[in-house]
């Protein structure tokens, strides 16, 4: 080992440009694989610090009402946790987990914020899940009404320290009721790779807690943001769980069977939730990952590797001729063929080895700024993590193994009689592999530079679709909302537009559903949304027929007149939205068996603008109804904090029990497409890296087959070439693996990103243009980087280049 | 054909100025065959590279078939390379990834001939030659006769007023040196001139004159058989 360390030292010192390229490509690839391998690592880690986290489950179900797509719900009706209990004897515990949003202070405080981390919990939710604790007795704890734990970040934010056991919160109930709230233990902060988000968690015994109310006032088909959570006994997984689930809903399923809507409900485990589709319910909840989303970027971080890896190949076979007599002399001292494959191995190992060393350090120095722009937070410790150094041995030897084992065979193949007399050594083989490298590589960037660009389209087509776009900033705030107030504060400096609507109606929560009869008397059950005359104004949105609520018709003001979108227009058997206008359908608040059937009128048709494009647009009704509650403000960019100042002022006037605390509409848009833009992100940073890699590596075999070829283009501007001829000829060398590549790659590309486009419901085209463009910034790329070279070469004065040896 | 007056060429390196020529002058005529000899390093090769102009003296007067080329532009050389010149190098210079037909091609690329008649004259070519039977070969399967062979090949396919040999026959045997001069008297008997670096007094002999360089000097010019 240590003659292969100072050979290849020795080497590395003789060959400074080529072994700048070959290393520094190398590192590059080995930092994108070690940070790619960190995020898939990490994606697949999720829960694994819960002891027993493979025993426990969510219960997750779907809805498919006749008409629409399935919908998937992760809450579950309150009562399905003690039937569940009841039932199944394999089950160590069922606990349930309501979201909350109540307004908290620490005891004493003046100001109280609307805390967006905190969840009332089952008095066994941590025997249920057993998060880590840093003090007290969480299960004691939940037992208790009017108890909480707080993780250590919740307790140094309200107390300033990280166990304030004995400490209290006051919740403000509303109507002046202040609730005390007692912190009974601490959790430690929860590690990244876990959905569990909140970081309160107060007894569902509570007197006004939500889970209390549900279980007060039980309804026949649930309702509520309620999360099952099952711990089975040893033994028993999904599987077993199953018959007892389907026994529980069969009378739901049978219930809502009557208006032909289908439900189902399954145990997920917790560890899949991060990989599953999200919640809808709750759509500010953490944002999951799809597993293809996840493999896709694996793949791409395994392209880069297999980049660098054909870079060092082509190279090293470049360079192969150089070390024909050292290896012709090894042969007549008696290697064998398999010596010699071992050495260059080895060598190529210790290129690897050296290249690791870098980039380790290039990983230590660019993961902060990594996880900033990529919004995670993966973590990079070789000492503490054991599982880290096995993973960059095992990176290590496939790289090499990839890079190293068709150079090794070709270098130790070479025939010493030959080589010792200085003849040529027969490479044309080789030749035409080492141009199916090129080729390899640059087809590895046309269909990396393809997908960034169809990515970055499509994810500017989503936010570009989002109800946010075009308006500037638009702050929601969720309280009691009425025309008083939003008169209010319309009339504030810096404020462009308010209204008060539903959060259903600006995609901020789910949209509650109704029973409606179309013209053909076909149930559905559209979207319902409340929405005051201000809104659609607000939000920019135009009726393309008819007209919108307005505060000079009061008789808008009910239930009996409705606006609807294109989608429901249609499905409510109208040819044109114009037909639409004046006409009646009917409606009902209820969904369920027999609802109760009132005569509306549509006054107006406005355009679809579905949640997200991943779904079609759905119907969807809008009525007047002022105390919905979410108060949405809109100013200009430059105006925000003025609007921001006098909303702050404006408040406690308003006399309306709720803290002064803001969202960004935007800002939730854009978590919604947080995966996408997350894959669009990586993969553009590896199209850059792979670019790079490409350039660098044709830069260095450029000027090695530049050198080799300084004779014949001496001999070629002897026998009369210009310049033109010679760069011409040396162009089209370099040139034709990027067309070939193009070939190979753009049908590819096409296909894969297609496949990919599929599950969007409203998406990009792939035209031919892209591919004409990205063909031409490869050539661009190429030629860019052998112009140079080839210019001098083809410019040197003939009798240098015949001198050449 | 070829005339030369006052050339000299030196080469600097970090440290030293090496006089390659100094005031070197003569002229070669139409039909004549002219060996250029001396010891090594006294600048034979130099003197080739300038008359074939594959380098630039740094000062003299070079003029070739009436035109004077000495401080004419690069493209101006092209052309007259392109127009009347043929190669012969001492190491061949064959590419190892053309076939022989492809590498005689070469000398014939760059006149802008129709595909036909560039297949006709590399096929007289390789006749003369006698290696018309290993045209599709590459050069590693050819001996370094044969090699040398389809070097003259390339140089004589496009029928140059003058060719320019570098050492020829110095890798070669006896027997197939004295081929490749036969080859190259075959091309002066067809009108051609031809200015040859040698080593070898016999194969000198076989030429219309010997100039003899020493130190970048000529010192002598004798006519043979005069």
């Amino acid at each position: 080992m240590r003659t292969l360390f100072t050979r290849v030292l020795a080497d590395l010192g003789r060959n400074r440009l080529h072994s700048i390229v070959t290393l520094a490509g190398l590192a590059l690839a080995l930092t994108a694989a070690i940070v790619i391998g960190l995020f898939v690592r990490q994606q697949y880690s999720y829960e694994q610090f819960i002891p027993g986290h493979e025993r426990i489950y969510r219960l997750t179900g779907s809805v498919a009402q006749p008409g629409q797509a399935e919908r998937i719900s992760q809450v579950s009706p309150p009562m399905l946790a003690a039937m569940l209990r009841d039932r199944a004897s394999d089950v160590e515990g069922v606990a349930r987990l309501a979201y909350g949003f109540p307004a908290l202070r620490g005891a004493g405080q003046k100001e109280a914020v609307t805390e967006l981390k905190f969840a009332w919990v089952d008095p066994y939710f941590f025997k249920v899940v057993p998060l880590p604790v840093l003090a007290g007795d969480p299960n004691r704890a939940m037992a208790e009404p009017g108890n909480v734990v707080l993780t250590r970040s919740a307790a140094r934010r309200y107390f300033g320290r990280d166990v304030p056991i004995g400490a209290e919160l006051e919740w403000l109930a509303g109507r002046g009721r202040i609730t005390r709230l007692r912190v009974a233990a601490v959790l430690d902060d929860l590690p990244p790779e876990t959905h569990f988000d909140r970081q309160i968690f107060a007894s569902g015994r509570t007197a006004g807690s939500s889970l209390g109310y549900m279980d007060a006032h039980p309804v026949p088909n649930g309702g509520g943001l309620v999360y099952t959570y099952v711990r089975t006994k040893p033994g028993g997984d999904a599987a077993t769980l199953q018959p007892n689930l389907n026994a529980i809903i069969k009378p739901i399923q049978a219930m809502a069977a009557a208006s032909g809507t289908k439900i189902k409900i399954w145990a997920q485990p917790i560890a899949a939730i991060h990989l599953g589709p999200g919640d809808p319910d709750l759509p500010s909840a953490k944002s999951t990952i799809s597993p293809s989303t996840v493999r896709a970027i694996g793949i791409v971080g395994l392209l880069i590797l297999l980049m660098a890896a054909t870079n060092y190949a082509a190279l090293m076979t470049a360079r192969a001729g150089r070390r024909a007599t050292e290896v012709a002399v090894r042969k007549a001292a008696g290697a064998s063929q398999r010596d010699l494959i071992v050495q260059f191995l080895g060598e190529c190992l210790v290129h690897v080895l050296i290249a690791m060393v870098l980039a380790m350090a290039l990983v230590e120095l660019t993961l902060p700024a990594i996880n900033i722009v990529l919004d995670q937070s993966l973590r990079f410790n070789l000492l503490r993590d054991p599982m880290v150094a096995p993973l960059l041995l095992l990176f290590a030897v496939i790289l090499a193994l990839l890079a190293g084992l068709y150079p090794a065979f070709a270098l130790s193949a070479f025939r010493p009689a030959i080589a010792v007399q200085g003849g040529p050594q027969g490479l044309g083989g080789h030749g035409i592999v080492r141009q199916a490298m090129v080729i390899a590589q640059y087809a590895i960037l046309i269909g990396l530079v393809v997908s960034t660009a169809t990515i970055y389209r499509q994810t500017h087509l989503a936010l570009g679709e989002a109800l946010s776009t075009g308006r500037g900033p638009m702050l929601l705030l969720v309280t009691r909302c009425d025309r008083n107030i939003v008169e209010q504060v319309r009339a504030l400096p810096g404020v462009k537009a308010a209204t008060c609507a539903s959060g259903g109606a600006m995609n901020f929560t789910p949209q509650g559903a109704v029973t409606a009869v179309n013209r053909n008397g076909q149930r559905l059950t559209p979207g319902f949304v409340e929405v005051d005359p201000w809104f659609f104004g607000t939000f920019g949105i135009e009726p393309i027929a008819g007209r919108v609520f307005s505060l000079d018709n009061p008789a808008d003001r009910a239930l009996h007149r409705i606006v609807v979108n294109e989608t429901a227009a249609r499905h409510f058997g109208f040819d044109t939205p114009r037909a639409a206008i004046g006409q009646t359908i009917a409606l009902s608040l209820e969904v369920g068996t027999h609802p109760k059937l009132e005569s509306v009128e549509i006054i107006g048709v406005v355009p679809d603008r579905p949640m997200s494009v991943l779904a079609p647009a759905g119907e969807l009704i809008y009525n007047d109804w002022s105390d919905a509650g979410v108060l949405a403000v809109n100013s200009r960019p430059e105006d925000l904090p003025v609007m921001r100042t006098g909303l702050k002022r404006l408040w406690p006037r308003l006399e309306n029990d709720v803290p002064f605390a803001t969202n960004s509409l935007e800002q939730f848009e854009h978590d919604r497409y947080r995966g996408l833009i997350l894959q669009g992100t990586v993969i553009s940073f590896c199209a850059a890296l792979a670019l790079i890699i490409a350039a660098m590596g044709l830069f260095a075999l450029t000027t090695f087959m530049t050198e080799q070829r300084t004779r014949e283009i001496g001999v070629r501007k002897a026998m009369g070439a210009g310049m033109r001829d010679i760069m011409g000829l040396l162009l089209w060398q370099f040139a034709r693996p990027v067309l070939i590549a193009a070939l190979v790659a753009l049908p590819l590309s096409y296909l894969l990103m297609g496949r990919w486009l599929e599950q969007f419901a409203k998406r990009v085209p792939l035209p031919l243009w892209l591919g004409a463009a990205t063909l031409a910034a490869a050539l661009g790329l190429a030629l860019i980087t052998v112009g140079f070279q080839v210019f001098a070469a083809a410019n040197a004065r003939p009798a240098r280049s015949l001198r050449y040896e | 054909m070829l005339k030369v007056e006052a050339i000299s060429k030196a080469y600097e390196t970090s440290d030293v100025r090496t006089h390659a020529l100094r005031d070197v002058s003569f002229s070669v005529g139409t039909g004549e065959f002219v060996a250029i000899m001396g010891p090594s390093g006294c600048g034979k090769s130099t003197l080739l590279n300038i008359l074939g102009l594959l380098d630039r003296a740094d000062s003299g007067r070079i003029e070739m078939m009436g035109k004077d080329l000495s401080s004419a532009p690069e493209a101006a050389l092209t052309k007259m390379r392109r127009a009347a010149i043929g190669f012969v190098f001492q190491s061949f210079n064959l590419v190892d990834e053309l076939t022989v037909a492809q590498n005689v091609e070469i000398g014939l690329a760059y006149r802008g001939l129709p595909a036909g008649e560039r297949r006709s004259r590399i096929a007289a070519a390789l006749e003369q030659v006698g290696m018309s039977h290993r045209a599709r070969h590459k050069p590693k399967q050819l001996s370094g006769g044969q090699q040398q062979r389809v070097a003259v090949a390339r140089a004589i396919a496009s029928d140059p007023r003058l060719i320019f040999a570098d050492e020829p026959t110095g890798n070669l045997d006896t027997e197939n040196g004295a081929a490749v001069i036969d080859l190259l008297h075959q091309a002066v008997g067809r009108g051609a001139s031809v200015i040859m670096v040698t080593h070898s007094l016999a194969q000198a002999d076989q030429a219309d004159r010997i100039v003899r360089l020493l130190d970048g000097q000529v010192v002598s010019q004798t006519q043979i058989g005069a």
